[in-house]
């Protein structure tokens, strides 16, 4: 008894070496020391250069022009507050200002991607848990979409939006109806290994199955439900490359700062340039800074052998 | 008589999963079968003064840019081959990557954080900062114009000595964290009684690895393995944002983005889009090919997985 109190001791000593040393040193050989002294090494260098871009960034949003041009790595002379307050009233693109561009982002990532997250919920837990005529064929039909990519129908995808009027309009959030891709698999084995327990109990109770659905079983996978739409918000959110055939005239802040970029030939204003990146990497950056545990440790795919 | 009992119809059941299936299966047969079908009719139109006609045009032209060394199209091929080894050998060593952080390293949380952070910024910042640490004035070029002995400073993404070799390097710095969520969420399930067990046996680190978690997560990491590379034709770095397909770094992904990319603001009635539904449906059967083989093959791979 008095021993196994001298080991908690131990381990929840507030010396930092030694609980560095008990971590890390004292439960592994010579050779694992080596060996992750190493991999911590190379993992530091990725770490600080990642770190480094981030810094650069904020940096050149706080230079003027030409100390950006001229001396790229240098630290600003002075700081340049001016710059970010220029972002929101001469930052434009299309007829769009800052803000603009802002509440198209809005529209499209994260409205969007609420839209398809739910839409790919819904799907997958009516084919894992009932069973009715066409059930299987979606989970086959995503087996075949995700393993045999189909190549060169940019063309016809774009002349169907333009046909459609999807182009350069709001309509476009139709696109994000969609519930057969990848998440429809982790979603779909969430809920096949969910007990069916609890939504028999709903049922005896007089539940309906909208009422089991909301209130007793996407609860049971909210935060699986709340990674994966925070991971396609902030995919969407930096999404230039569909923005810039699709949205021309209607930019959303990723295409529109890439534009913006592009036009530098005519206006020349790299401090703005930087500013604005950064304005718009604060929103992502918050949301990992508050839910990085829910991203990092709710998604898996697959499964392991027993 | 025998009097027949019908079995009552749940019509709320019946609306509910109206509900859930209604949409995505529209949205499937529009944006899924009716986009491939018409790509597929796209290969076989030209446009001429604004009449369509049907033609085997563009595949004449596809074949004859194949047999052209110098084309485009084949500059395109050899360097998706290359982004797609570099992807596979990145592949192998996220897998290290994501053993380790789950091993602890030590500040584990704060490389995980960081190893985030390429996702969380988007591209064109990334890709312009990286832009300017190997532009002139930062700290790269100088070191390969001492180490090549050049007159001047070379302007590595704009040379086509350098500049896939620059795209390729971009592309191992960015994808270093690989499938860190994915990966990292799977072996969190790896049972501790499986790890102590094998502890307790004497593996070290690396027998841990090779013995235990990659065996027990193989039908994960087999899953993701096969679709990186059923996606070989798709293999591409930041080639768009960093040099847009010139100085010899165009590949079949950022190529086939170009032409859309090129032809927006139209009304889509373009030859340059039905040539590529020509070229796209080649590679499509191509890679239709490879999928059967890789099926044949991982058979045993595929019937592990449990979704």
């Amino acid at each position: 008894m008095k021993e196994n109190t001298m080991v908690q001791k131990l381990h929840k000593t507030r010396n930092p070496f030694k609980r560095f040393y008990n971590a890390y040193i004292s439960k592994r050989s010579v050779s694992e020391i080596i060996s992750f002294s190493v991999v911590w090494l190379i993992f530091l260098a990725f770490a600080c250069s990642y770190v480094y871009i981030l810094f650069w960034g904020f940096m050149s949003g706080f230079k003027t022009h030409d100390e950006i041009a001229l001396h790229p790595f240098a630290l600003p002379e002075k700081m340049q507050w001016q710059n970010y307050a220029d972002v929101f009233s001469e930052f434009e693109i299309a007829g769009y200002g800052f803000f603009g561009m802002l509440l198209n982002s809005l529209y499209f990532s994260v409205l969007g991607q609420f839209i398809t997250c739910m839409i790919t919920v819904m799907l997958a837990y009516a084919t894992s848990k009932f069973k009715f005529f066409g059930s299987g064929f979606f989970y086959y039909a995503v087996m075949v979409m995700i393993n045999l990519p189909l190549y060169g129908n940019g063309g016809s995808t774009y002349k169907l939006l333009y046909n459609l009027g999807f182009v350069n309009s709001y309509s476009q959030i139709f696109l994000a109806f969609t519930g057969m891709n990848m998440n429809y698999l982790i979603f779909y084995s969430a809920f096949k290994s969910l007990s069916w327990t609890f939504a028999e109990a709903a049922y005896i109770d007089g539940a309906n199955d909208f009422t089991v659905f909301f209130r007793v079983m996407l609860p049971q996978v909210l935060n699986l439900f709340g990674a994966i739409f925070l991971t396609l918000w902030v995919a969407d959110w930096n999404n230039y490359s569909g923005a810039l055939i699709y949205l021309t005239k209607m930019p959303v802040l990723a295409s529109g700062i890439y534009s913006f970029e592009l036009n530098m030939t005519y206006v020349a204003r790299l401090d703005i340039l930087y500013a604005a990146y950064m304005i718009s990497a604060i929103p992502p950056l918050l949301l990992f800074a508050f839910f990085n545990k829910a991203l990092t440790s709710n998604i898996s795919l697959g499964g392991i052998k027993e | 008589m025998i009097a027949i009992r019908r079995k009552k119809v749940n019509w709320v059941r019946v609306l509910f999963l109206l509900c859930c299936t209604v949409i995505p299966l529209v949205h499937f047969c529009i944006f899924y079968i009716f986009v491939n079908i018409n790509s597929f009719m796209m290969a076989f139109q030209q446009y001429e003064k604004g009449e369509m006609f049907w033609t085997i045009g563009n595949f004449t032209r596809f074949f004859e840019e194949l047999a052209n060394a110098d084309s485009e199209l084949i500059e395109a091929i050899c360097n998706t081959c290359i982004t797609f080894l570099i992807n596979q050998i990145m592949f192998g060593l996220s897998i290290l990557v994501s053993y380790f952080l789950y091993k602890k390293v030590f500040m584990y949380n704060v490389f995980r954080l960081c190893f985030f952070l390429p996702t969380l910024i988007a591209g064109t910042i990334v890709n312009s900062v990286f832009t300017q640490i190997v532009g002139v004035s930062g700290p790269i070029a100088p070191i390969v114009q001492d180490m090549l002995g050049l007159e001047f400073i070379p302007t590595l993404l704009r040379d086509d000595r350098f500049a896939n070799g620059v795209v390729f390097a971009n592309l191992i710095w960015l994808t270093f964290p690989g499938n860190m969520i994915i990966l990292g969420g799977t072996f969190s399930r790896v049972p501790v009684s499986v790890l102590e067990s094998g502890r307790l046996d004497g593996l070290n680190w690396f027998q841990e690895a090779v013995k235990v978690i990659i065996p027990v997560t193989w039908p994960t990491i087999s899953l993701l393995w096969i679709l990186s590379i059923v996606g070989v034709f798709g293999a591409s770095g930041n080639v768009f944002l960093l040099t847009k397909g010139e100085f010899g770094t165009q590949t079949l992904s950022n190529w086939m983005y170009m032409q859309v990319y090129n032809s927006a603001g139209g009304n889509g009635e373009s030859n340059a889009l039905n040539y590529l539904s020509a070229v796209g449906m080649f590679f499509t059967f191509l890679s239709m090919i490879l999928f059967v083989v890789i099926r044949y093959f991982t058979n045993k791979a595929y019937a592990d997985v449990q979704y």
